[in-house]
């Protein structure tokens, strides 16, 4: 019963500390798709928000999400992604290069690239989508226009 | 209008392969599916091609109903699954 008691005024002790300064819930997307929310302690108040610009929320989301933060970001990950896929021969591939004709892939590889991908960043991609995905530039052009990225 | 189902099928195996908790299940399933797949790329005929999409479809829900009982009854993790950390 004591121990119980130390571990609450643990929690009690981590939720002072943590009293974040943030308007509303917030949505973190992580890499399975579960969505932890943050609450607001009742006693905050709200003078700290209006100091603060929005910006400042976004940027801790994308902090701590496992969205990409970048376009730049997005390119390594899928090619970092393509590496590793041990059909893909390292020289031929480029940000251009075309599954099917330069580097030679059939379409059973092209949809375990596209499960390669949709693992990477946790994001579903449908079948029509995903059919005219045939190149790398392709792919990074489509997940930075899902996490709304650009140059 | 085949090729597309197939390759639909071929990625919903694939997730549903992926979800078994047992490391040996989970191991053996991927690699044969894509083994079976492989092996019948080229075909062309559409009679083989609709028995293989049945079969594929027979396969999904044996797998899909696998996967649960799996986690029904699970056991001790694979020594490949466990946290190396713990």
């Amino acid at each position: 019963m004591s121990n119980l008691f130390k571990t609450l005024k643990c929690l009690n002790c981590v939720n002072v500390t943590l009293k974040p300064r943030l308007i509303q819930p917030i949505r973190l997307l992580s890499c399975n798709q579960r969505l932890l929310t943050y609450k607001l302690p009742e006693n905050t108040t709200r003078s700290v928000f209006v100091q603060k610009p929005t910006f400042f929320i976004k940027d801790i989301v994308r902090f701590m999400s496992s969205g990409p933060s970048g376009i730049n970001e997005v390119a390594d990950r899928v090619m970092d992604c393509l590496r590793l896929y041990d059909k893909i021969d390292h020289a031929k591939l480029a940000v251009g290069a075309h599954f099917v004709k330069d580097l030679g892939l059939d379409s059973l590889d092209h949809v375990e690239i596209i499960m390669a991908i949709e693992n990477e960043f946790g994001e579903f991609i449908p079948d029509v989508d995903a059919e005219k995905l045939l190149t790398p530039q392709e792919i990074i052009d489509y997940v930075a226009d899902k996490f709304d990225l650009f140059e | 209008m085949a090729r597309n189902q197939l390759a639909k099928l071929y990625k919903q195996l694939l997730e549903e392969s992926a979800k078994f908790s047992d490391y040996n299940f989970r191991c053996h399933s991927v690699r044969r599916m894509k083994y079976c797949y492989e092996k019948h790329l080229n075909e062309t005929s559409d009679e083989k091609l609709e028995a293989i999409v049945t079969k594929a479809a027979k396969d999904l829900q044996v797998i899909q109903r696998q996967v649960v009982v799996g986690r029904l009854y699970a056991v001790e993790h694979h020594i490949l699954d466990r946290d190396p950390t713990t």
